[in-house]
């Protein structure tokens, strides 16, 4: 495919990567009348976001060569029912799952500016524990959504039951601490529960854990910050319909909506759209060429030095801002490297599995619409392989065939854990089949594993904020969207706003676009006669 | 006061290569207009709206353009969703322009729902002393890719501009499956997302216990 040259060479951002705060911010920035270039070094949208088919993951977990990810593996699983994966173009499969919370304030942005009408969104409906060794024959504990779900629940005792209900009540707010003095700041989440004055059993903390969506051990998590997550989860329950807190967009959620923000960034007619490119070369502090082609300086601008960057297909532009991650940087830029050390900060395995079985007990609800996702928290502990037991907590986050990432009949299972340095991936595998071979089909079949892919990805450890803006350069933390799309993409995404526009008012509203030449949709033309 | 009959909704979507014409036409056969100077892409909107009745049916034909994507191909998979016919622009004055047809027809392909209904549109042919591509070749290209009908037009000059439009919605109207039940099936495990008028608007939220 032939590349035609840029024919602007001045910009007033360029922005490398096309992951959400990335798409966000260049839809932002676009339509406050900002001209800006939007290059990706991967042929897809997305970045971190990204959905791919399966051919194109096995290529991807082919030729990889990021410094961030280690243990890449794509596997094709040798089945005995016969089941078979279907044509590579029927799945859509995702780096990052994209839970939204329906509280999300980047749902009400996408409400407010319009947006959501071309995104489908999905419910995620069950929320399960599970529990290999429960007495109760079923293996999946559902977490209640409600006073009546906890009396209903028969695994409880009347006093659990009490207790239960009052400690959530206490960390809704409803009601003053049940405890007699508030919990320190180093109280742990299971410590509170299980302390003398509640002294709930395991199966509830696990419950209050797996509303967390984090993956430390329940003592290892404060509960000021469980607080705030069991909050965000009971406050997002109902808003949008009864028994459900999260939803996912159709097609693979965060590529999805990466993808609408992009188009609207480009239909302002101010952003430019180049994947398959990336900025190799940055040099600081460059006056704008005379010559130059592009935004028009203003006054106040004109003298201001800017960035000047060499692209891939070798055109050589200057930018006034440059805004990327640093793994979307040039790999001499010396802040990039330390990306390839091993992460102090730890990281997580992250995995795919898609499957043979449509888990219909894992999305069916009380109230309709059936649920496209569910999420299933296992234990610490509760998984076992030879004589050893998984050591951190594991969450499946299950996509059903709803959501036109797999073919009927088959499910995509998202699953994740902390990795503390054994860089043992044992128990990704066991927490697929666990789940398949205790949740068999209506006629008894179990559901197996098709195809699966696999890797390791490092936490960048925190970096003071105002070490990463300097002379036009934003420099973006990694973003890991393990499970959900968290509330800090739109902070990042606002600071960001802020610090190159010099305010957050007009955020997002076409004020920008309103203030060029009126657009020709406004223009009222007689039209011509016969 | 009884509640509106709901119009049915068609999505038409135009690609090529850019300069081919596409928001032209598009603006040829919503408003009636040709700019000869606006060669930018349609600005600040993201699809344009038409209602039509046919047959004392309500359509709201909902029309996209490619919004500048198309210039470094970087078209999005979810512009395709849920498309009901496509336009495929090409300058006949263009000789690339017309050899990149099988390319978008290959990303139509790849991105739309299986069965959407796709027309070829040669424009330009005002420009008939610079005509780089004859009508039998885009006849011929149709038919090999599987375009139901092939139309040259002029929004300039009105030539058989509203021909593939209204082809394309005859064509939609009349295929078994082409407006998909299907989909009207899979709407209903969508879960409704209030606007600001809405329930969003409402106190705070229900309480949990």
């Amino acid at each position: 495919m032939n590349i035609e040259s840029l024919n602007e060479s001045a910009w007033d951002a360029v922005i490398s990567g096309t992951g959400l705060r990335e798409s966000l911010l260049a839809a932002a920035l676009a339509r406050a009348g900002k001209k800006v270039l939007h290059v990706d070094k991967n042929p897809y949208y997305g970045d971190e976001y990204a959905a791919l088919s399966l051919a194109e993951l096995e290529a991807w977990a082919t030729n990889t060569r990021s410094g961030r990810l280690k243990s890449v593996e794509f596997r094709k699983h040798e089945t005995k029912t016969g089941a078979k994966l279907a044509e590579s173009r029927s799945y859509t499969l995702n780096f990052a799952p994209g839970l939204l919370y329906t509280t999300s304030p980047l749902l009400s942005l996408l409400v407010d500016i319009n947006l959501h009408e071309s995104l489908e969104f999905l419910k995620v409906g069950g929320w399960f524990v599970y529990r290999a060794e429960d007495n109760n024959p079923d293996s999946f504990m559902a977490v209640p959504n409600s006073r009546e779900d906890v009396f209903n629940d028969p695994t409880l005792d009347p006093r659990t039951k009490r207790i239960v209900v009052r400690a959530l009540k206490s960390i809704l707010g409803f009601e003053n601490s049940i405890m007699k003095a508030p919990p320190s700041a180093e109280t742990s989440l299971q410590e509170y529960l299980e302390g003398p004055s509640l002294s709930l059993p395991p199966q509830i903390v696990a419950a209050f854990t797996s509303l967390t969506l984090l993956h430390d051990l329940p003592s290892a998590i404060s509960f000021e910050r469980a607080e705030s997550d069991i909050r965000k989860h009971f406050g997002s329950l109902g808003r949008f319909g009864p028994g459900f807190a999260a939803v996912i967009a159709r097609y693979g959620s965060g590529s999805e909506l990466v993808q609408v923000l992009c188009r609207a960034a480009a239909v302002t007619g101010n952003a430019i759209y180049v994947l398959d490119n990336a900025v190799t070369d940055i040099q600081y502090r460059i006056a704008r060429p005379p010559e130059a082609t592009g935004p028009a300086a203003t006054t106040t601008e004109s003298d201001e030095p800017g960035l000047q960057l060499r692209l891939q297909s070798g055109d050589v532009i200057w930018t006034r801002h440059f805004i990327a991650t640093r793994s979307n940087q040039p790999s001499e830029n010396p802040s990039s490297q330390d990306l390839t050390a091993e992460s102090a900060a730890g990281s997580y395995w992250m995995s795919l599995y898609v499957v043979s079985s449509p888990l219909k007990r894992l999305f069916r609800t009380t109230d309709p619409p059936t649920a496209a996702g569910a999420v299933l928290y296992m234990p610490a502990g509760e998984l076992v392989k030879d004589d050893n037991r998984n050591d951190n907590s594991i969450y499946i986050f299950a996509h059903s065939n709803e959501t036109g990432e797999c073919p009927n009949g088959q499910s995509l299972l998202y699953i994740s854990t902390k990795d503390n340095g054994s860089k043992d991936d044992t128990f990704l595998d066991i927490a697929a089949t666990s789940l398949l071979e205790r949740m068999p089909n209506e006629d008894g079949s179990v559901g197996e594993i098709l195809a699966s892919v696999r890797y390791r990805v490092g936490l960048e450890p925190d970096i003071p904020a105002r070490d990463q803006t300097s002379d036009g350069l934003h420099s973006l933390r990694e973003h890991v969207p393990v499970i959900k799309i968290p509330d800090e993409v739109l902070d990042e995404v606002l600071d960001l706003y802020e610090a190159i526009i010099g305010s957050r008012d007009g955020f997002m509203d076409k004020q920008g676009l309103e203030d060029q030449a009126k657009s020709p949709e406004d223009i009222e033309t007689q039209p011509e006669s016969e | 006061m009884s509640a509106p009959e709901r119009p049915t909704v068609i999505k038409v979507l135009l690609i090529g290569p850019s300069s081919s014409g596409k928001t032209s036409l598009l603006k040829r056969y919503v408003d009636d207009v040709f700019e000869p100077d606006d060669t930018t892409t349609t600005i600040g909107v993201d699809f344009r709206e038409k209602k039509l009745t046919i047959n004392k049916k309500l359509y709201r034909l909902l029309l996209h353009d490619t919004a500048g994507q198309e210039r470094f191909r970087t078209l999005t998979s979810s512009y395709y969703r849920n498309a009901h016919g496509i336009l495929l622009v090409y300058d006949i004055s263009n000789r690339d322009s017309f050899l990149s047809m099988p390319a978008w027809f290959g990303e139509a392909e790849k991105f739309a729902p299986p069965g959407v209904i796709k027309i070829l549109v040669g424009n330009k042919t005002d420009r008939s002393a610079q005509r780089a591509v004859k009508a039998t070749e885009g006849e011929e290209l149709a038919k090999k890719l599987g375009a139901v009908h092939f139309v040259e037009t002029s929004a300039k000059t009105r030539d058989h501009a509203k021909e593939p439009f209204q082809k394309l919605v005859d064509v939609i109207l009349s295929t078994p499956g082409a407006l998909d039940p299907n989909r009207a099936a899979e709407r209903s495990n969508v879960v409704d997302v209030p606007g600001q008028a809405g329930a969003q608007k409402q106190g705070a939220g229900p309480c949990a216990c």
